[in-house]
């Protein structure tokens, strides 16, 4: 697979489920505003319906996986079953996913119609979340 | 990313309990079978709570490093002290390198993108409550250093919304990348984000099953009073003191299996320590019992352990149940009652940058910080880009705030006066296309004519990049200036050396005002 560009990671972000001990580091510090504009955000679409994945958390990615020239979009997502791979975590654990949303539009206009999970060793590639 | 430059790229991810796994690729959209990755001395690195990882040569050595942010504590790095093809991680992580007085860097994700297009790779960050903050990379792409954090998208509140509506921002947790998504020049965001919507789960309820209500949370209130809290907290105590033997146990197994087992070293008798104590036993051909017997302990080296500690730990457990259970009860019974249920949503958001508009530098210059001060004069100065492509212009705004009754002469030569005089240095190839003075009021001093600037005076310079400046190099530019400040009959010399540098990009530049020229 051909690199198509220069980020330095293809990575999955993980999530997790419990808000208790969320951080506050951030909220109500005062960061100064940059100049950057942006127009108002939009959910992207599968078919006609936005992209969400299963309890929430989504992370994505572009990238070319198939390598047609076309830039596809890889998701994140939470988990669900129970994970049985390796792990130093005693807790019960789901399996986290990759999706991937193949481009059937265009680079400049990219369409997306469902999604495959991300296959490794010939089951779906999975790490712990809760 | 290609994790091991062998021409195919990997995924790496990171996990909810801070595990760090590797997906080979093996070409033709196909992985290899997750792999936990471990530092140097096999242990499994540890990325952090939720942690996500990138892969970035941090310290200019060629290889690759690996770099972690996660949810609740500050974004590290371990060093790749292995090779570029075989990589092999520091067991002890380092935080961000930062610039003098920038803090530190926490977020939900990192992202590595050169946002500003100066060449060098900047850090874009997610965060728990969804502002999105960007780093500027101030010292290399290959060893960066990260200035403070600039907003780019605000913290989007936590605003409720009922299952169906449509959301007008992004969620909590947001993940971040960024890409030109629309192919239009400009980069875009993307986000994925946690929302969660409410929904009506029964009818209202009437007043009985209200007043039901009303008497259960009452009672469960009564329930877990401060003697309720005390004993469980009591409890884990008294658990965690029995379970230091573990700890002992644990370590000797990890030392002693070969290969080890890498238990976790947290004095929980769990089924992963019974599974290696089992194989233990086996191999010392003693009864496989997985129970800790002195034989065992023996056999381990282990001899001030007490079997009976596992006994203990039952009774503490089953203590602990026995005091939740009717708390637990309570709960089940509340269920019925309960009028909003939670969904929750992972959307992936699109947020497309506009065009800047374009910066009024006239304006902008008298925000920033002065770069002199006297008593009849202050000068400020300010560039319209912190980076810019080769071949393109840039604006570079002088500032004068003139002291009531106090005047400054025009550029222009008199017998009278002395002019206000900029003489810049330029590097090589850079060109001054054109400086614009206001124009002075004239007055009349005896036989000749002044031209004066009183109150305040911007001067505009246009000057054009060098067409072979390459990425990622610096465009230095200084001026001196001089000035002749005069009121009635007293006049004062002033004078200033200003330095600012503007950094050449690979691509169209993005214009931003943050950055004032000392």
């Amino acid at each position: 697979m051909k690199r198509q560009f220069w980020f330095s990671g293809l990575s999955v972000a993980l999530v997790c489920l419990v808000t208790t001990h969320s951080l506050h580091a951030q909220r109500g510090s005062k960061i100064p505003l940059d100049t950057y504009r942006f127009a108002p955000g939009v959910r992207l679409l599968t078919g006609d319906k936005p992209i969400d994945v299963t309890t929430g958390h989504a992370s994505p990615y572009v990238y070319d996986f198939n390598g047609d020239g076309k830039r596809d979009l890889l998701v994140g997502e939470f988990g669900s079953g129970t994970y049985r791979g390796e792990t130093t975590s005693k807790s019960s654990l789901a399996n986290a996913r990759l999706r991937v949303y193949l481009n059937k539009g265009s680079n400049a206009l990219p369409r997306y119609d469902g999604f495959k999970y991300l296959q490794a060793d010939g089951e779906n590639a999975s790490v712990p979340s809760t | 990313m290609d994790y091991d430059a062998d021409g195919v790229d990997d995924v790496i991810a990171g996990s909810i309990y801070e595990d760090i796994y590797l997906f080979r690729g093996l070409g033709k959209g196909k992985f290899a079978k997750r792999k936990l990755l471990r530092d140097k001395n096999n242990n499994p690195l540890k990325g952090g709570y939720c942690c996500t990882t990138e892969l970035l040569d941090m310290d200019a050595d060629g290889d690759l490093d690996l770099v972690c942010a996660n949810r609740i504590s500050k974004a590290k790095w371990f060093e790749n002290v292995g090779t570029r093809s075989t990589p092999k991680f520091d067991s002890v992580s380092r935080s961000l390198p930062m610039a003098k007085g920038a803090g530190s860097i926490t977020g939900s994700n990192a992202a590595y993108t050169d946002w500003d297009g100066d060449g060098k790779r900047d850090l874009v960050v997610g965060s728990e409550y969804g502002r999105i903050v960007w780093h500027r990379n101030v010292g290399q792409d290959n060893r960066p250093k990260f200035s403070a954090a600039q907003q780019l998208l605000k913290d989007p509140g936590f605003e409720r919304i009922k299952e169906g509506d449509i959301p007008k921002m992004h969620g909590s947790r947001a993940k971040v990348t960024i890409i030109d998504y629309d192919n239009d020049g400009l980069r875009d965001i993307l986000l994925g984000d946690f929302t969660s919507c409410t929904y009506d789960t029964r009818p209202p309820l009437t007043k009985k099953e209200k007043k039901k209500k009303k008497a259960l949370e009452a009672e469960l209130d009564e329930l877990q009073n401060k003697a309720y809290y005390d004993e469980i907290n009591e409890l884990s105590r008294q658990l965690r003191e029995v379970n230091k033997p573990i700890i002992g146990l644990q370590q000797a197994l990890n030392a002693r299996l070969k290969p080890t087992p890498n238990l976790l070293v947290d004095g929980d008798f769990g089924p992963k320590t019974k599974t290696a104590l089992s194989q233990f036993q086996r191999l010392n051909k003693l009864p496989a019992s997985g129970q800790f017997d002195e034989a065992t302990q023996k056999a381990l080296g282990l001899l001030n352990l007490q079997a009976g500690n596992l006994e203990k730990v039952a009774r503490i457990k089953a203590r602990q149940e026995e005091l939740r259970r009717p708390a637990n009860e309570l709960y089940q019974k509340l269920r019925p009652y309960r009028i909003t249920g939670y969904k929750s949503h992972g959307w992936v958001w699109f947020y497309r940058q506009l065009p800047q508009r374009k910066v009024n530098l006239s304006k902008e210059v008298l925000t920033v910080k002065p770069a002199t001060r006297t008593e009849e004069v202050t000068l400020r100065t300010l560039a319209s880009h912190t980076s810019v492509a080769p071949g393109e212009e840039f604006q570079l705004a002088l500032n004068f705030q003139i002291a009531d009754g106090w005047h400054i002469y025009g550029p222009k030569k008199g017998d009278s006066y002395l002019p206000t005089t900029i003489e810049w240095k330029l590097p090589k190839g850079t060109a001054l296309k054109a400086i614009q003075w206001p124009k002075p009021h004239l007055i009349s001093s005896g036989e000749s004519v002044q031209p004066t600037y009183e109150g305040e005076v911007t001067i505009l310079a246009t000057f054009i990049a060098p067409k072979g400046a390459a990425a990622g190099s610096k465009l230095k530019l200084a001026a001196k200036v001089n000035w002749q400040v005069c009121r009635e009959l007293l006049c004062k010399l002033g004078d200033a050396k200003l330095e600012t540098s503007i950094a050449v990009g690979t691509s169209a530049a993005h214009h931003s005002t943050s950055a004032p020229a000392k």
